[in-house]
């Protein structure tokens, strides 16, 4: 809102009449209403022949017309789009839903048409408007919804709608991609000179026409003024299709985004709105939601005395703040930079979002003598920065980060079971921004910590088939917390329900968990186990699995081919031990080869062995993946890493009786 | 007059004295008995409704509930939430917080209460909700919230059952019917056999029902619904209005002359259309010819769009509006359905069903309006002809594990009766997995597999014929529980016969599938269909244990073993006979030929909690079965 009052300040006193002259060379690619014979003869698309459905075009203009009568520039968007429906299975794309925010949006005409061929002739079904549905969806966000009719595979369906706003610059992205094909994907962009944007293109398409041209406006004075004109085409877009393992659809899908950098008054004074990221830093800084509550803390006061009286090195004194803030708020689940409203009051309230939890913690720090700092950053969901655009508007999150000696380290403090220095999945997304008063500058949270767990089965084979012994379980970092956050709140004969569940081949007789609260250190488990399933006697002869747990029987990366990267989020490292003791007169007749497998570059790495030692066995098996993205040029290797795993895991002792 | 406004003053009084106190404490956590914490994250303290029928053109619900959060996994019984819309506005509502001891924490402010459209996935819809969810670091803490609805129209009334879900145990739960005329309506307790109380006070009559102290269920594997347990009150109204038609529930066919009334009229079709139907029909040899041809002229015409908007939860748009715009909800579709068939001189039902998996089946002498789909139902001379009209790719003629099996109610236009949808036997719902697969020296193997499902079966795989080849293939590399395998070649089909069936025809190269261990060949018989775990153990286990269909799954594949290689070991028959299911296995060789062969009978069982050790042996049984795999050792 602030922002709005100095853009009237800057065109107040312009309120003289407007000629527009957005001329463009190109046509528009194509106009409601006027469908073909063609079109609607289509039967198949022929690049895709599996699609549903297709969007022949989908045309967006976006521009900011100056308003002689309200003496401003508004925003107008117009969308047009015209799909083929192909099959059954397609007829979900003949409704349309869209929510605006309506304390910032007006919405203009909104058709929508079905078009049929019926004995060689055009018959078109509007939509009324008792058919359009208008409703609120809460406070400020409504929805407009509408079907067509008479749609079946061969119709063509044409929604139009447009929306306005006094906020002028805010230009939606626009996505070329859907998650079926389109033919021919269309946005246009008209901004005065007043307004200067950072484009950020995305995804993996390349444009087919990529055009700046200019045009004019003239104010009635015969002032005029010039206008940027942007047309980007792709033809021919493939289906978007999500991919397991893969962190955002938004990362990955083509797009292209228009953010406002600034704006000029017609003395050519240009006022920069997000600028560079030295101009982040200070808006941030200076911002009443967040850099002024850095400056508070009063409240803290008695926290900060009785920690101070209890703690002594820097580390103590870390570790008792990220507790006390952990204990003492309670996340709404909500994301954002921004506090609610001030610390103080989510401290009284013992509640708040991201910022608030997060930004108290930096202040608690600060007041405790270790410099803290926040550090914003994008969620996973919510997509990868661009780091050569610098934009405010891209950072949905922020954490609190400091220094033990030379090592940096990060802390967020919404999930009680996350340990110091370890950050939620959500978080991580490559990159941060570390906000001070000194300036701000790019850090790395790829996570710092790594997914290792450590299972040590103590088995004793009976003559008769009977399985028994103990498992021990270490969990660390990502499975911990995610081993923590799913038997919370549970009693230990439902911990032991859960853990007989999640194991395919064994009976869980008992188990007995340490550390579940102390959430810095790992997670033991000790259970007793048994079974008597996997064995098969005869001959004299014992066919035993090693592999009672973690066993990696199926290859994840089923697919030939991949188009995006594959990102496993963090590091893993899995090492599974069995000391199995045989029964008396029994010898290890045959047992698999030893094994060493690499990646290039040892980002992943495999290690198996198995081995007798009187009347035991003895079998290790260590799987590492080292690096969390691999791109899809590297996929067959993955796959083929996966796949020898599969094969040792799925091999047998052999024991013979003497 | 005067008495009910003196009862509402005290209502009124009662409810704002709970959430006003400041001093005394409110559900402090110390009143809760130790044995209802026991499996529990939530523990309803006290919940009261009550019923005020005015008249037919008048009902009123009070609500106020207590619940005390015991963890952070119970924050899902703290939700509140209140549908409403147009015809039953909402009023008073008041939330108030307080902790463990009881001490008032904070009373939720209306702004803090969020107000949505409440459509979910209906496309067109006036219902809205109101809804609050709590944000509390402290647990325990105790939710107490109250509103009232009032209804100018109904023709249900909301019933009784004390549980939330599972992991909640209930301290106290009352509710009361208050009316000057008792005859106005009916009530059926199941599950227990508390008396209610009957006050009368000045011309008004409470009947009241009250249960305290019901301890927690968690879920258990192979239980019925959690609804089956505790007691389960439903009401109905002896006589209601709706839409200025007045109904009564005195027999199943006075409720359906209602519904009779209420769709009259709503079958007309223009002149067009009605000549377009006979032509279509017109080379058509049998009833059921004619059935199938309109039926399918339906699904290829016309589309599911959910419509919730005034009376349209109640009444079907007109025929004409489905056939001018193709698009229409459960009662809409099935209306127009059965207005094709009437211009072919069909006579056809318009049904009512609660479309869901197996739950309570409806209680027969207790008449009340019930449901949440229609489907129709077209008696024929020799057969009945069941048609659900909302599904572009039904077969004509089949329902599915949602609708079979249950008592319905079917409408025509002068009344109705009660019927049974059909029942899908053990030799309906088959599956039959036969092929051949050729292992090689490595371990690699190149198998053709044909799988066909019929019957409650065949729904799996006719999902996925109706998915592009490319998502097929997606699909079949996600489900198959294969080590590594290319699909080189895949096929599926369905046909649409009475008893339908899906066919998937799939040609793969399976790498490891056999697992090389020195000079051993370790050949797994069944990687296709194997059962992998049995239910988990449970100690004192609570619940009958149950399962309601019967499925019948034959496999027969032929291996093929490679050169240079003898049989170390094959596994020995399997017999297996259970009150759960059958299952039987058998090896044989014949050279380099090897056929494996397996029949696994599902049963239907309704068994006491004390056989679920017996049920786990069974399935541990056939676990072990399932795993078996023959050993070649290089020669």
């Amino acid at each position: 809102m602030k922002n709005f009052t100095i853009l009237r300040t800057i065109f107040l006193g312009l309120t003289i009449l407007f000629i527009s002259n957005f001329g463009f060379a190109a046509k528009a690619p194509i106009k409601f209403g006027k469908v073909s014979i063609d079109e609607l003869k289509m039967q198949t698309y022929e690049k895709d022949s599996t699609a549903v459905a297709v969007y022949l075009c989908d045309y967006g203009v976006s521009e900011i017309p100056y308003m002689n009568t309200t003496g401003d520039f508004q925003y107008n968007s117009t969308r047009i789009i015209r799909i083929k429906i192909l099959k059954d299975e397609g007829l979900d794309y003949a409704d349309l839903e869209f929510s605006f925010d309506k304390t910032q949006c007006n919405v203009g005409t909104v058709k929508a048409c079905t078009y049929n061929l019926e004995n060689g002739q055009i018959v078109k079904t509007k939509v009324s408007s008792k058919d359009k549905i208008l409703e609120k969806s809460s406070d400020d966000i409504y929805t407009y919804k509408l079907a067509c009719e008479n749609v079946k595979p061969g119709s063509v369906v044409e929604f139009m709608y447009q929306i306005t706003s006094d906020i002028p610059w805010n230009i939606d992205p626009w996505y070329f991609q859907h998650s079926i094909p389109t033919i021919w994907s269309e946005f246009r962009v008209n901004v005065p000179e007043y307004f200067d944007y950072k484009k950020n293109a995305k995804g993996y398409l390349v444009f087919d026409i990529n055009e700046h041209n200019f045009g004019n406006g003239t104010f009635n004075n015969g002032k005029t003024f010039s206008i940027d004109q942007y047309r980007f085409v792709i033809k021919d877009v493939p289906a978007f299709k999500k991919e397991p393992f893969t962190s955002s659809s938004k990362n990955y899908m083509s797009a292209i985004e228009f953010e406002i950098a600034g704006v000029k008054n017609n003395y050519g004074v240009y006022k920069d709105l997000t600028g560079n990221w030295d101009k982040i830093n200070k808006t941030l800084m200076e911002s009443e939601y967040f850099g002024l509550q850095l400056k508070t803390g009063g409240f803290l006061k008695d926290v900060v005395a009785e920690i101070t009286s209890k703690t002594k090195s820097d580390e103590e004194k870390i570790l008792a703040a990220f507790n006390y803030i952990k204990s003492n708020m309670k996340w709404d689940d909500s994301y954002g930079k921004f506090t609610t409203s001030t610390l103080r009051s989510a401290f009284k309230e013992k509640k708040g979002n991201v910022a608030d939890i997060n930004l108290m913690l930096v202040v608690l720090l600060n007041k405790l003598g270790i410099k803290a700092d926040p550090v914003i950053l994008s969620t996973r969901s919510n997509g990868l920065l661009s780091l050569f655009s610098p934009s405010q508007s891209k950072f949905n999150y922020v954490i609190a980060s400091c220094k033990v000696g030379e090592n940096r380290i990060y802390l967020d403090a919404t999930d009680a079971n996350c340990p110091c220095n370890l950050l939620p999945e959500r978080c991580i997304n490559d990159k941060g921004r570390l906000i001070s008063s000194q300036g701000s500058f790019f850090v790395d949270i790829k996570s710092s910590s790594i997914s290792k767990s450590a299972t040590i089965a103590k088995l004793k084979l009976d003559e008769d088939g009977v399985v028994s012994g103990n498992l021990d379980l270490s969990l660390n970092g990502f499975t911990a917390l995610q081993f923590r956050d799913a038997i919370q709140d549970k009693s230990e004969e439902e911990l032991r329900e859960t853990m007989d569940e999640a194991y395919k081949l064994i009976d869980v007789e008992s188990v007995e968990i340490s550390n579940l609260k102390e959430v810095e250190k790992s997670i033991i488990s000790k259970m007793e186990v048994e079974m008597t399933e996997e064995l098969e006697n005869v001959n004299d002869l014992i066919y035993f699995n090693p592999f009672i747990v973690n066993k990696i029987e199926e290859n994840p990366f089923t697919l030939e081919e991949r188009k995006y990267p594959v990102d496993f989020t963090y590091p893993i490292d899995r090492t599974f031990m069995l000391e199995l003791t045989v029964p008396d007169g029994y010898t290890l007749e045959s047992k698999p080869a030893p094994a060493r497998i690499n990646l290039p570059e040892k980002s992943g790495q495999f290690m198996y062995s198995a081995n007798q030692n009187g009347n035991k066995i003895m079998v290790v098996s260590r799987f590492k993946i080292n690096k969390r993205t691999f791109l899809y040029n590297e996929y067959a290797n993955l796959k083929e890493f996966y796949n020898l795993i599969v094969a040792k895991h799925a091999e047998m002792l052999v024991l013979k009786r003497m | 007059m005067k008495v009910r406004y003196i009862f509402l003053l005290l209502l009124t009084f009662l409810c704002t004295n709970q959430l006003s106190a400041k001093k005394t404490p409110v559900y402090p956590v110390s009143d809760i008995p130790e044995e209802l914490k026991e499996n529990a994250d939530a523990v309803i303290r006290f919940d009261e409704t009550i019923v005020e029928i005015n008249s037919i053109y008048n009902l009123k619900y009070s609500y106020h509930k207590a619940i005390t959060i015991l963890n952070e996994s119970g924050d899902e019984f703290a939700e509140v939430v209140a549908f409403y819309d147009k015809s039953m506005p909402l009023s008073n509502l008041q939330i108030a917080l307080y902790d463990a001891e009881g001490m008032l924490i904070e009373k939720v402010k209306s702004s803090e209460i969020n107000d949505y459209s409440a459509s979910g996935e209906s496309m067109f819809s006036d219902n809205r909700v109101k809804q609050y969810e709590t944000v509390q670091k402290n647990y325990p803490y105790t939710i107490v919230y109250s509103y009232n609805q009032s209804l100018n129209e109904y023709t249900s009334i909301a019933g009784w059952y004390p549980y939330d879900g599972y992991r909640c145990s209930v301290q106290e739960s009352t509710y009361k019917i208050v009316t000057s005329d008792p005859t106005c309506f009916k009530h059926k307790l199941y599950g227990s056999v508390i008396e209610p109380e009957v006050v009368n006070i000045k011309g008004q009559t409470s009947h009241s029902w009250k249960a305290s102290k019901l301890k927690a269920y968690k879920h258990e594997p192979y239980s019925s619904p959690y609804s089956i347990q505790g007691p389960l009150l439903i009401c109905a109204p002896t006589k209601f209005q709706y839409d200025k038609i007045e109904g009564n529930t005195s027999s199943w066919n006075e409720l359906a002359k209602w519904f009779s009334k209420l769709n009259h009229g709503r079958d007309a079709l223009d002149e067009n259309t009605v000549a377009e139907v006979k032509e279509m029909v017109k080379d058509c040899k049998t009833e059921f010819e004619k059935v199938k041809t309109l039926y399918e002229y339906l699904q290829n015409k016309t589309r599911y769009v959910s419509i919730q908007v005034g009376i349209g939860s109640q009444q079907p748009f007109p025929a004409q509006d489905v056939q001018d715009k193709s698009y229409g909800d459960c009662k809409a579709l099935s209306n127009y359905m059965k207005s094709l068939l009437k211009i072919v001189d069909i006579p056809s039902y318009y049904t009512i069903i609660t479309s869901a998996n197996k739950q309570r089946d409806l209680d027969t002498t207790f008449v009340k309006n019930f449901g949440n789909h229609i489907i129709l139902m077209v008696p024929l001379q020799k057969d009945t002809v069941w048609l659900e009209c909302t599904n572009k790719f039904s077969p004509c003629g089949f329902l599915s594990s949602s609708t079979d099996d249950r008592t319905v109610l079917a409408i025509n236009e002068n009344g109705g009766h009660l019927v049974r949808t059909p029942e899908y036997k053990m030799e309906d719902n088959t599956q039959n997995k036969s092929g051949e697969i050729v292992i090689n020296p490595d371990g690699t193997a190149t198998a053709n597999i044909t799988e066909k499902c019929r019957g409650l079966q065949y729904s799996y795989l006719a999902g996925l014929s109706h998915l592009s080849p490319e998502d097929q293939k997606k699909k079949i590399y996600s489900d198959l529980e294969l080590p590594d395998f290319k699909i080189n070649n895949h096929e599926v089909s369905k046909e649409l016969t009475r008893i339908p069936s899906s066919v998937l025809k799939l040609e793969l190269d399976i790498r490891n599938y056999a697992s090389k261990s020195g000079d051993r060949l370790f050949i797994p018989l069944n990687l296709i269909n194997r059962t992998n775990k049995a239910p988990k153990k449970i100690k004192d286990r609570k619940t009958d244990i149950c399962y309601t269909r019967e499925y019948y799954d034959t496999d027969s594949i032929q291996f093929t073993l490679p050169d240079g290689f003898e049989m170390e070991s094959i596994p020995e028959k399997v017999v297996l006979d259970s009150d759960f299911g059958k299952y039987y296995s058998e090896v044989k060789q014949d050279g380099n030929t090897v056929t494996y062969i397996r029949k696994v009978e599902y049963k239907k069982f309704n068994l006491p909690a004390k056989r679920y050790d017996d049920l786990r042996d069974y399935k541990k049984a056939v676990v072990r079965a399932d795993k078996a795999k023959m050993v070649l050792k290089k020669i």
